[in-house]
């Protein structure tokens, strides 16, 4: 009785993540490595025997060991357990960031799309215009002109990403206009907040989910620039990209480990997430936005 | 009045409008932080004469509306700010970095497109083919790769382990002295003034730079082409075609005809995060160039210099859109002519 009750309950937990890896590979892969890397985020302090800001004198710039698997840095501190300690500000700032993005950009898509005529079209010519400047280059520059702080940081990337669900969203809701959608759903008598929040909102990040991943992994990127550069992160910091900062002067010099190992993990948690990315967007057969995907133009739809 | 010159007026009308909106965003920049734009122009400790000829050229003692007009007057004639780093003209010293930034721009793009535009149409032609996962795959791994991360691997084979290209150290050997500008581009002119050794040298100096650059765009592209032809592939008129038993040399062709226009504008659309990407080789391969001019700048919070960067950027990618739009648009004529 309870064993059957278990087993229906493991199938239906484990149905649909059996079934996955026919589904979407790139979508199996690439949320076995985002899992693999909230593992260590959580567990990884507690069972790695160094801490990251632990000093072991006899062992500086010690190359991989059975010891120190990454190495050790030039004061002798343990490269895995800084590389651990620095998933914190790979998962918490661009999440956070995107986050941030979601919540200004998406009353101003929805907005414009609902409304559209002068004040949609003035939204996107001011969007377009803003896309003119290499989103990288306006985001350091925005941290630069506010000064250096992960505060300042997670709102110049937010700011940016604003942008993005802003108009992502508002293609969306225009595509609505055009099925149908919303006519059907005025005729129902929903009021103009209840058709905002109860259908435009689910239904446009719906659409646009495949691209969360991305611009995940664009915030991601970002930072890492920033910390690469030392804007926005203090000296010191486990901050990937600040770690790869610190050893490139040793790297010219043949110690490789303090600089490589952190990029790689960098590189693999993006991964991850463009492979999730395009996962979803195999699922549900749309094209990425830089693509030229149904949501017009990563500058904004007629314009172009 | 003619139609064609209304559509050219309004674009016209359109380019002023876009300007206006990059320009404010550039004035904001010394206007959002806590930080006085006193200190972010004139730098921790300025003197009295700087300090004094700073307030009077941004009439910083004046209502921000005026300041606001000020600034888009005088960026307007090219006046971009000193930086209090260097002392110099901000806008003298981003055109001396131009032509740097410029050749390994246009090296990049042309490698990165030999490489990603035939790599994305033999995918979308064997797709889920063996050939076709290995360029998605690698696509999204170049995507996810950063920029920084792909130097310093490649530094780290072919200087330090390999020896086989120089230290990323600018643009040319530090013994040797750069040819006189005649294109702006080291190797060119090199050549031109039949300098071996120099020429050799600004080669060797490209080779890593660029092919990071290059292999980023690549993998970009290729995912767009893929796209974009697979697209293609699913049109009922290539599948009319098909049925009509053509060769594939014609299908290919009718294929590529369609995507052209979905190409162009995907790569287009990437040219202005492309200019971030450089900035960030440069810096890592002390290119000496704008990019890294301004990424210094912004370590630094040297801020005429940012702002002057950031508007540059925002010309050359405005300037690049507008002659891609140009260029579709003559195209479609020919071809429609056909």
């Amino acid at each position: 009785m309870i064993g059957r009750g278990l087993r229906r309950l493991a199938s239906l937990v484990m149905g649909p993540i059996a079934g996955l890896p026919r589904r979407s590979i790139s979508l199996t892969c690439g949320l076995l490595i985002l899992a693999s890397f909230a593992v260590v985020m959580a567990a990884g302090p507690v069972i790695w025997p160094h801490g990251p800001a632990q000093i072991d004198a006899p062992h500086v710039l010690e190359s991989p060991s059975l010891r120190h698997p990454l190495g050790t840095d030039a004061i002798g501190r343990d490269i895995a357990a800084r590389v651990i300690d620095g998933t914190r500000y790979a998962i918490a700032v661009p999440l956070a960031a995107v986050l941030l993005g979601i919540v200004l950009g998406a009353p101003v898509g929805l907005l414009a799309g609902v409304f559209g005529g002068f004040a949609d079209l003035l939204v996107r010519r001011l969007f377009m215009a803003v896309g003119f400047i290499p989103p990288l280059v306006l985001a350091l520059a925005l941290v630069a002109a506010m000064g250096p702080s992960l505060r300042h940081v997670v709102i110049a990337i937010g700011v940016l990403e604003a942008m993005f669900f802003a108009r992502a969203m508002r293609d969306e809701v225009r595509a609505m206009h055009a099925s149908g959608f919303i006519e059907g759903a005025v005729a129902m008598g929903n009021t103009l907040p209840r058709l905002t929040l109860l259908h435009l909102l689910p239904n446009t990040l719906a659409g646009i989910a495949g691209e969360i991943p991305r611009r995940i992994a664009w915030a991601l990127g970002t930072l890492a620039v920033m910390g690469f550069l030392g804007i926005g992160t203090a000296a010191g910091s486990t901050e990937w990209g600040a770690m790869v900062r610190e050893g490139v002067e040793l790297m010219y010099a043949g110690q490789w480990w303090p600089s490589i190992f952190p990029g790689l993990a960098l590189l693999l948690l993006g991964f991850g997430l463009q492979l999730l990315a395009a996962g979803i967007s195999d699922l549900t057969g749309r094209r990425p936005v830089a693509l030229g995907g149904p949501m017009g133009g990563a500058r904004g739809g007629a314009a172009h | 009045m003619d139609r064609s010159l209304q559509t050219y007026l309004r674009l016209l009308g359109l380019a002023v409008f876009l300007w206006l909106v990059i320009v404010a965003i550039s004035f904001l920049l010394i206007k959002l932080g806590s930080t006085a734009p006193l200190v972010l122009l004139g730098g921790p400790n300025p003197t009295p004469e700087f300090e004094a000829r700073l307030i009077a050229d941004y009439g910083l003692n004046q209502p921000a509306v005026v300041q606001f007009i000020r600034y888009a007057v005088r960026t307007l004639t090219g006046e971009f700010g000193r930086s209090w780093f260097t002392g110099e003209q901000v806008a003298v010293e981003l055109f001396a970095r131009l032509p740097a930034t410029l050749e390994l721009l246009l090296y990049a793009v042309l490698l990165g497109g030999l490489i990603g535009v035939p790599t994305g149409i033999a995918a979308a032609f064997s797709r889920g083919s063996a050939q076709d996962r290995a360029t998605r795959a690698g696509g999204l791994f170049g995507e996810a790769m950063p920029a920084f991360l792909l130097a310093l691997l490649l530094l780290l084979v072919f200087f330090r382990w390999l020896d086989m290209a120089p230290a990323p150290a600018g643009r040319i050997s530090i013994v040797l002295t750069p040819p006189p500008t005649i294109t702006g581009s080291y190797f060119i002119d090199s050549v031109l003034i039949k300098d071996s050794i120099a020429a050799r040298s600004a080669l060797a100096q490209l080779f890593l730079p660029v092919t990071t650059l290059a292999l980023l765009i690549a993998a970009t592209l290729a995912l767009s082409v893929r796209a974009a032809v697979l697209t293609q592939l699913q049109t009922a008129h290539f599948a009319y075609a098909r049925a009509q038993g053509i060769s594939r040399d014609l299908l290919t062709g009718i294929a590529l005809r369609g995507a052209g226009p979905a190409i162009w504008t995907a790569a287009n659309r990437q040219f202005a995060a492309l200019l971030g990407t450089t900035a960030v080789v440069e810096y890592v391969f002390a290119w000496g160039g704008v990019g890294q001019y301004g990424l210094d700048a912004m370590v630094k919070a040297d801020m005429a210099a940012v702002q002057g960067f950031v508007l540059l950027m925002a010309a050359i990618a405005l300037l690049v859109h507008a002659l891609a739009r140009v260029i579709r648009r003559v195209a479609r004529l020919r071809f429609t002519r056909a």
